[in-house]
């Protein structure tokens, strides 16, 4: 049996506001209009990336065109935003960690996170590309099922550093 | 001062007016000095007198007549012909009555029968049926000396050497949208003819050397004619004297950049077109590297250091050349390509050399329409004008030494000049002829290529014996009166739209290009209203906007709820209309569901971790 005492609460807090603030994020024009700078950057970034993989795209603002048609925008949802704002609220105040530790974790795991939103778009288009048929189920199960893993796994990790945090050994 | 000259010259070659040399001169008419421009107004020539349809009147009534008028019967009138709709009735003299009497008797007739009804009590009014014409003779009382501009025959009001404008002003008296660029020597704004004249555009001085340009610094936006005479020497070891020549006032005069037809002065070959004068030339002629910048700033292209043309012409004249064939200067075929690819019609002057044109250039480079000079009688003036293979077409640049009009005037060309009118001579006179023809078919025509004013010009010019022309001279003598209607299709306005579909998630926005062009070339000004077929999917922001000089258009798509919609994009006064297909796809609150498991996955982990540790 898990007992609940003031941490769980911490932890179920935080991920509570970051669903909130999901939610917030779907129902306001407003605060996705705050993202359109992080969009249009990551679909400036993937078109590098793209072209310099071999692959003709052009970039319009948030549209990724490519030269045989294909065509997709870069959405909110296409950002890290939402994961990195759930790997906050958790190592902010979902567990006990010391300042250095949280600012640590924090930036290393939006680093990461960013990265591999960045590949998932990037993959995602290619895949549009190569295999259309093959976009929808892409975009929406498995790229953001690999986004959604990968958070779980870094919040995890920094749960885990709090509960058994590394100690130094002394020498013998 | 010499060594100052050479540094103008950057190609090691004087580009000069095409004036012939030694030929100034100023008239006196009537005992008008035309030189110092006293007042000319006495010289103003009568109208057309009054006429009349002989034999018919109008007459209204204040009430509806039952019948035909028995007191105009008895005149001869026996019965209206039809009703205005006006309400006027139209009698006309029987026509039993008619036959038996001459035009002026019937005039008469017509007269009395008018003076008859004026004084009945039924009668609003009654009067002759006059006939009106377009009258498009110039009231500028230096108009009769400008034989060069006449009808050309031999008749009254015409000249054997005349183009013809008289017919042409019937068509156009030229544009406001047909702008002419003057290269020369700057312009004098405070001309009495060109002082409020809204022909008159900004110009620029393309000058760099402050010795040529003799206005005390470089390029600046200050076109003003500061003058351009030297003494002995200053043009190099042996060059001679020359006074000020007011040479680009006299060529943008021809053009039409002063009042015509305002009762003053003289005529231009336009009445209404626009003219931007460039100041290229000045003490000692002018570099070739400001020629070209000149002719590229003309067409509104970006010259670096400079501001842009904010009104680029259609149409640039060059009274001006050098000696050396176009190969020698090829940047100046460039700059020329440049502006003829922009669509503007590039006219130069032949040369004064006597000797073929294709020893010149701007004369002998390609797409440029070469003109020489001809004199009163319509032949080429061998005296002066250079001819050969390369001239396109003959206008009158008159002859100052000849006056076969016996009208006591040098049978040079009239224009302006500092403080008057002065007659010159040469072909830089002849190709404002030409660049003011050219802008009166594009005030017809705005679409005309560059191309399409070269063909009209020469397809329509009045040919030239051998007599009159036994050297080249191209395809005869510069006709106005042209009709460039319908020369080109109609231009239309043109929408396209990037992109033309969209794909967007529900929520999202995109921006839609739209781009209107009219004739091909960017419509500014335009009107552009969009509208959804279904405002739940997508809407749009704004819903109408004005082109911008690009004639671009950029709005918001926003999608809203999930389906499809279509765009439409029109412009008022046509029925062109761009569908733009919207596709709002929606992953059913994704973003929330993935939230939630993300929730869940860390906090089933985290709580089993915590939970753990505790025990």
């Amino acid at each position: 049996m898990i007992r609940i005492d003031s941490r769980h609460l911490r932890l179920a807090a935080a991920l509570l506001l970051s669903v909130g603030v999901a939610i917030a994020f779907e129902r306001s024009t407003a605060l996705r209009g705050l993202v359109l700078p992080l969009q249009e950057i990551t679909a400036r970034v993937a078109a590098f990336a793209l072209n310099a993989l071999g692959m003709p795209v052009v970039v319009d603002g948030v549209l990724l065109t490519h030269a045989g048609g294909f065509r997709a925008a870069v959405s909110h949802g296409c950002t890290p935003i939402l994961p990195v704002v759930f790997l906050g609220a958790v190592m902010t105040f979902g567990i006990p960690l010391r300042r250095r530790t949280r600012v640590l974790g924090l930036l290393s795991g939006a680093v990461l996170l960013t990265l591999i939103n960045l590949l998932r778009v990037i993959a995602l288009f290619s895949i549009g590309v190569v295999a259309p048929g093959y976009f929808v189920v892409s975009h929406e199960w498995l790229g953001q099922g690999v986004v959604i893993a990968a958070t779980a796994l870094i919040a995890g990790y920094w749960i885990a550093r709090a509960v058994n945090p590394v100690r130094l050994k002394a020498r013998p | 001062m010499s060594n100052r000259i050479a540094g103008s010259g950057v190609v090691g070659l004087a580009i000069v007016l095409f004036v012939a040399p030694g030929t100034r001169s100023f008239a006196q008419d009537d005992g008008i000095d035309i030189q110092s421009g006293v007042d000319v107004s006495d010289a103003l020539v009568a109208t057309d007198a009054l006429r009349w349809v002989p034999g018919q009147i109008i007459v209204k009534y204040k009430t509806t007549p039952r019948g035909d008028d028995p007191r105009l019967g008895t005149m001869g009138f026996s019965e209206h012909l039809r009703v205005t709709g006006g309400g006027e009735y139209i009698y006309a003299l029987s026509p039993a009555r008619s036959r038996s009497m001459s035009v002026r008797n019937m005039s008469e007739q017509a007269e009395s029968a008018v003076e008859r009804m004026q004084g009945q009590p039924d009668v609003e009014y009654a009067q002759l049926n006059y006939v009106a014409h377009i009258v498009r003779i110039p009231n500028d009382p230096g108009y009769p000396q400008q034989w060069h501009y006449r009808n050309n025959g031999n008749g009254n009001d015409e000249s054997p050497g005349g183009i013809n404008l008289p017919d042409a002003w019937d068509r156009t008296t030229g544009a406001t949208t047909s702008v002419v660029a003057v290269i020369d020597t700057g312009i004098l704004p405070n001309h009495p003819d060109i002082t409020g004249s809204q022909n008159l555009l900004d110009g620029f001085d393309m000058i760099t050397d402050n010795f040529t340009a003799n206005d005390g610094d470089g390029r600046d936006n200050d076109p003003t004619d500061s003058g351009d005479a030297v003494g002995p020497g200053d043009c190099g070891p042996g060059s001679r004297p020359s006074p000020d020549s007011w040479h680009g006032t006299h060529v943008a005069g021809t053009v039409g950049v002063g009042r015509t037809d305002n009762g003053a002065g003289i005529a231009g070959v336009n009445w209404n077109s626009r003219v931007v004068p460039l100041r290229a030339l000045g003490r000692c002629g002018g570099s070739i590297a400001d020629i070209n910048d000149a002719i590229r700033w003309s067409a509104g292209l970006a010259v670096p250091g400079t501001p842009q043309n904010q009104h680029p012409a259609k149409v640039i004249n060059m009274s001006l050349g050098a000696g050396a064939p176009c190969s020698a200067s090829p940047s100046t075929q460039a700059a020329i390509d440049d502006v003829v690819a922009a669509g503007v019609t590039v006219v130069v002057a032949a040369g004064n050399e006597a000797s073929d044109a294709q020893n010149s250039f701007p004369a002998s480079c390609n797409n440029v329409i070469t003109v020489a000079a001809s004199d009163f009688n319509g032949e080429l003036v061998r005296r002066y004008s250079n001819f050969g293979n390369v001239v396109d077409i003959m206008a009158p640049g008159g002859d100052v030494t000849a006056d076969d009009d016996n009208d006591g005037n040098p049978d040079g060309v009239l224009s302006m000049v500092n403080g008057g009118y002065a007659y010159y001579n040469g072909t830089s006179m002849a190709a404002p002829h030409v660049a003011g023809v050219a802008a009166l078919l594009l005030a017809q025509d705005p679409g005309l290529t560059p191309q399409a004013v070269e063909n009209l010009i020469v397809s329509n010019a009045i040919p030239r014996s051998n007599t009159q022309c036994p050297l080249p001279c191209g395809a005869g003598l510069l006709n106005a009166d042209i009709n460039a209607s319908g020369s080109t299709p109609p231009a239309t306005l043109a929408i396209s739209v990037n992109p033309t579909e969209f794909e967007l998630d529900e929520g999202e926005s995109a921006t839609l290009n739209v781009n209107v062009t009219l004739g091909g070339a960017p419509a500014d000004g335009i009107t552009v209203r969009l509208r959804s077929s279904d405002d739940a999917v997508a809407t749009i922001s704004p819903a109408s906007a004005v082109t911008n000089s690009m004639g671009q258009v950029q709005v918001q798509v926003s999608a809203g709820t999930r389906g499809d919609t279509e765009l439409a994009v029109s412009i008022p006064g046509q029925t062109q209309t761009m569908t733009v297909n919207v596709d709002v796809r929606v992953v059913p609150a994704m973003g929330i569901v993935a939230a939630l498991m993300l929730a869940l996955l860390i906090g089933f982990f985290g709580f089993r971790r915590l939970g753990v540790a505790r025990r």
